[in-house]
């Protein structure tokens, strides 16, 4: 198998570039629903053997400013959501709504989780979130460095912000709420999309060593051949596993759409950007270089 | 040709331990309540006990002491919690627990213990709490800022001022600043804690310095959940877990739990004592006509009878170290025993030394939050005149049984050094937590087969290689986490599944390149060493670059997310070995075939 990848890259790396503004400006212009991790407030998650009607709680609950109710999963299970109150006394309020429903209109409601969390929490959660992705980042720059060079770092480092911003722009776009579990499988992605680039990185390094060809072109595309069938095969099996948590735990449901998506991402980059990046910064160098020596000779 | 026979023989010793490790984790535990000193009840007792309870499903069993209740279900074990609570004598304690079933006792005396399931999994309340570090800062500086102000009143140092300012610092000008030095000898000599500087306008400025600061944080976080695990304990709750995160935070999970207005009740009550003497030489009347300030301050007792009391408190309950509720001997009236430091044993002494018969009021002080604001209320429980020297036992009387005992309790597990607020608080029901394991064992169980098939579809009879170390890895990763007593949460389980489909990579690396070098060589010998030793290299980095993911995520998470961490970091440790070591060594039996 010959395929030649990098006739596809410039392109491609063009689209990406294309797309990256494109999420950007989605992000900026739609930010995030953030959940109640980050900002405070009350969930509620009621249950029924028969199916509820939504729009009956919703009236029960009408007085409370703010409320949200939607379906989970099916029609029996319900979620009410109120953000940005600090009051923990709402919880019980809602506990008695909740109760009086039952013995008045006969609705079997139960209360499956209450959750409260304080407006004071959030700075402490996202100062760490914050420390957390920096720290991550810069350790596996580091670590790059080491096994590798600043070109092959710069490059890992340049698709993992490629996918990033691209999962973001979709959480941003379709209203996906970014809570403490979205941002876990943000973090998985982190190491999702470094694992694949990596072993790709490994080739064109043996390459390199191996052949005295000085064309990174070449090299690039026949280290991305011989290891295409590692990048699909991987992938498929981890978006194999992702899709089974996807049918069967309504909990993790956006966690694993979302770690299926960047695991899709993650796959384009590593063959395409990632790749494209240590052609492109080698050049630089070697253009730096022969400026320099120009002049001399 | 010999090392590798020890290789297989490690192999398949680690492989039955991990087995053995795993196990518990299917044979699971039941829920039980626990009766504690059961040699107080008579026979007849016993019985009315076991039919009380008889309806719902449970199986007994006796020890010398206890009797435990094991019920199939968490909902039919709370129910009976709540059935004997109310058929039982006030001070039995009863206790809810998980209790391993019969199977499971083999494996207990050598260790091996199925999973923790976090709160997601099991149901259960939990609560972040916050400790409010800045109010004892700012009455620690208070204490100093008095002996100061009376240090300077003592020595007729005449100032201008003496404050504490908004950032808790106390402020002082000297009439004359030639004086200034008396301040720092002071600060110097008796407060090692303190520093004191000198602004550029002749004002002292006096703060803690920062070792201080940091012992005062450090204690009183190690106070606050040590108290708080007490007071848990106190309340029958066994198996719940109380840790701090971040700087000021405590979290407190109480597993199997859902009517929490109890416990919530005791664990944030700060309810302590304070001694006074009863001001004998001022009239009520007097200081309500005038209001004025004679050092004295107005209380009440339960009644609503005004009494007089000077404002110096000889004996707070800090120094409280121990205190069970019981019977006065004399009267009979429910009491309390007190056991104090000491220190304060010996000042207490003196004092009381001194005031003999003189009367003394022993008030009752509780802090309690309404929409994060405190409030504080105080009221006389009993007023007695000193009849002998107190030191450090003595018993107080004044209320009722179960006050007595509630207050008893509190004193006991210690008074939390600081107000703490309730940040967040979740409840758990226990049938979400049953959807949750189930569906979570089913995405486990079919994840690993898709794997498996998918491994024996594209690499044939290799397949059978990354079956055997699949397994293997998942085994090791269940061993660990049931022997480091990991919790499982429903994020956890993610992980795990994760794990599964990523750490099959290695193995698909190892195959690949043997797939490559089998085109080069013909030699199967070295086919397979150059095909695995070319692998090598990509499996670490990608695996190590994972796991700086998996920890940095450790950082950041708690609760349930921090099990999604656990499992991927531990994952990946133990996939290194399985495809490394395991791999391997399979390669070289599957060449005989």
């Amino acid at each position: 198998m010959n395929i030649n990848f990098f006739k596809l890259s410039k392109f491609l790396n063009f689209f990406s570039l294309i797309l990256i503004l494109i999420s950007l400006f989605i992000i900026f212009n739609n930010k995030f629903e953030m959940g109640l991790e980050f900002i405070g407030g009350i969930e509620i998650k009621i249950y029924s053997k028969k199916n509820i009607d939504i729009n009956f709680i919703k009236n029960s609950f009408v007085k409370y400013d703010g409320i949200k109710i939607r379906s989970y999963g099916s029609e029996k299970t319900l979620i009410l959501k109120i953000k940005n109150n600090n009051s923990i006394k709402i919880l019980d309020e809602f506990k008695n709504e909740i109760n009086s429903l039952n013995n008045i209109n006969n609705m079997e409601l139960k209360i499956l989780t209450m959750e409260y969390i304080g407006a004071e929490i959030n700075d402490d959660i996202i100062k760490k979130s914050i420390n957390a992705i920096f720290l991550s980042i810069i350790l596996m720059f580091i670590y790059l460095i080491l096994r590798f060079d600043l070109y092959f770092a710069l490059s890992g480092i340049i698709s993992l912000f490629h996918n990033i911003i691209i999962i973001l722009c979709i959480i941003s776009y379709f209203k996906i709420e970014l809570n403490l579990l979205l941002l876990s499988a943000i973090f998985a992605l982190f190491g999702y999309s470094v694992n694949d680039t990596v072993v790709i990185f490994d080739r064109i390094r043996e390459n390199l060593n191996l052949k005295n060809n000085n064309d990174i072109t070449s090299i690039i595309n026949l280290s991305l051949n011989s290891t295409l069938s590692r990048t699909i095969k991987t992938s498929l099996s981890t978006i194999l596993v992702v899709i089974i948590l996807f049918i069967f735990n309504t909990d993790l449901y956006y966690f694993s759409l979302i770690l299926n998506l960047g695991i899709i991402i993650g796959t384009y980059s590593s063959i395409f950007i990632s790749t494209f990046y240590i052609y492109f910064l080698t050049n630089l160098k070697v253009n730096k270089n022969n400026l320099k020596e120009s002049p001399d000779s | 040709m010999i090392s590798l026979k020890y290789n297989y023989i490690i192999i398949i010793v680690i492989f039955f331990l991990s087995l053995f490790y795993s196990l518990p984790n299917l044979l699971g535990e039941n829920p039980v309540v626990i009766i504690n000193k059961i040699d107080n009840f008579t026979d007849i007792e016993r019985n009315k006990i076991i039919d009380s309870i008889k309806n719902k499903k449970n199986t007994k069993i006796f020890n010398e002491n206890n009797i435990l209740f094991e019920f199939n279900t968490i909902e039919n074990q709370f129910e009976a919690y709540n059935t004997l609570k109310d058929c039982l004598p006030n001070d039995t304690k009863l206790y809810l627990d998980l209790y391993p079933s019969e199977y499971l006792k083999i494996f207990d005396k050598i260790g091996a213990k199925p999973m923790r399931f976090g709160l997601d999994l099991r149901g259960g309340v939990s609560f972040l709490i916050k400790i409010d570090i800045n109010s004892v800062k700012k009455n620690n500086i208070k204490l100093q800022f008095n002996f100061i102000k009376n240090y300077l009143k003592k020595n007729s140092i005449k100032f201008d001022y003496i404050k504490i300012d908004k950032n808790s610092n106390i402020k002082i000008k000297l009439k004359n600043n030639k004086e200034n030095f008396y301040i720092f000898n002071l600060i110097k000599n008796k407060f090692n804690n303190l520093i004191c500087i000198e602004d550029s306008d002749n004002i002292l400025s006096i703060k803690l310095n920062k070792d201080e600061k940091k012992n005062l944080k450090k204690n009183l976080i190690i106070k606050t959940l040590s108290v708080l695990s007490n007071r848990i304990n106190e309340l029958g709750i066994s198996d719940s877990i109380v840790h701090q995160y971040g700087k000021d935070k405590i979290i407190v999970e109480i597993p199997g739990i859902q009517n929490i207005d109890h416990a919530k009740s005791i664990l944030g009550k700060t309810a302590t004592l304070k001694f006074m003497f009863l001001d004998t030489e001022n009239k009520i009347n007097k200081y309500l006509d005038n209001n004025k300030n004679y050092g004295s301050k107005l209380f009440y007792d339960k009644n609503k009878n005004s009494y007089l009391l000077k404002k110096d408190i000889i004996l707070s309950g800090d120094s409280i170290i121990y205190a069970t509720s019981g019977f006065e001997s004399n009267l009979n009236k429910p009491c309390i025993n007190i056991k104090i430091d000491k220190y304060s044993a010996k000042k207490f002494e003196k004092i009381t030394m001194k005031n003999i018969g003189r009367p003394m009021a022993i008030v009752y002080k509780e802090n309690y939050t309404v929409n994060n604001k405190i409030f504080t209320k105080e009221h006389i429980i009993s007023i007695a005149t000193i009849m002998n020297v107190l030191s450090d036992n003595f018993q107080i009387t004044g209320l009722n049984i179960n006050e007595s005992k509630d207050l008893a309790l509190l004193l006991r597990s210690g008074s939390l050094p600081s107000n703490i607020s309730i940040l967040e608080e979740k409840v758990i029901g226990p049938t979400l937590g049953k959807t949750n394991i189930l569906n979570g064992f089913k995405s486990f169980l079919i994840s690993f087969f898709i794997i498996v098939i998918f491994m024996l579809l594209m690499y044939k009879k290799f397949g059978i290689i990354s079956f055997i170390s699949l397994l293997m890895n998942v085994l090791l990763m269940i061993s660990f986490m049931s022997i480091l007593g990991a919790t499982l949460t429903l994020p956890g389980i993610a992980g795990i599944v994760l794990t599964i489909g990523m750490s099959i990579d290695a193995n698909i690396l190892i195959f690949e390149r043997i797939k490559e070098e089998s085109v080069k060589n013909f030699n199967i010998n070295e086919t397979l060493i150059k095909g695995f030793n070319n692998a090598i290299s990509s499996i670490i980095d990608a695996n190590l670059t994972t796991l700086i993911i998996g920890l940095s995520l450790f950082i950041l998470a708690y609760g349930p997310i921090k099990g999604f961490a656990i499992t991927l970091s531990l994952g990946i440790i133990t996939s290194i070995y399985t495809s490394i070591f395991v791999t391997k060594n399979l390669l070289f039996l599957v060449k005989k075939f």
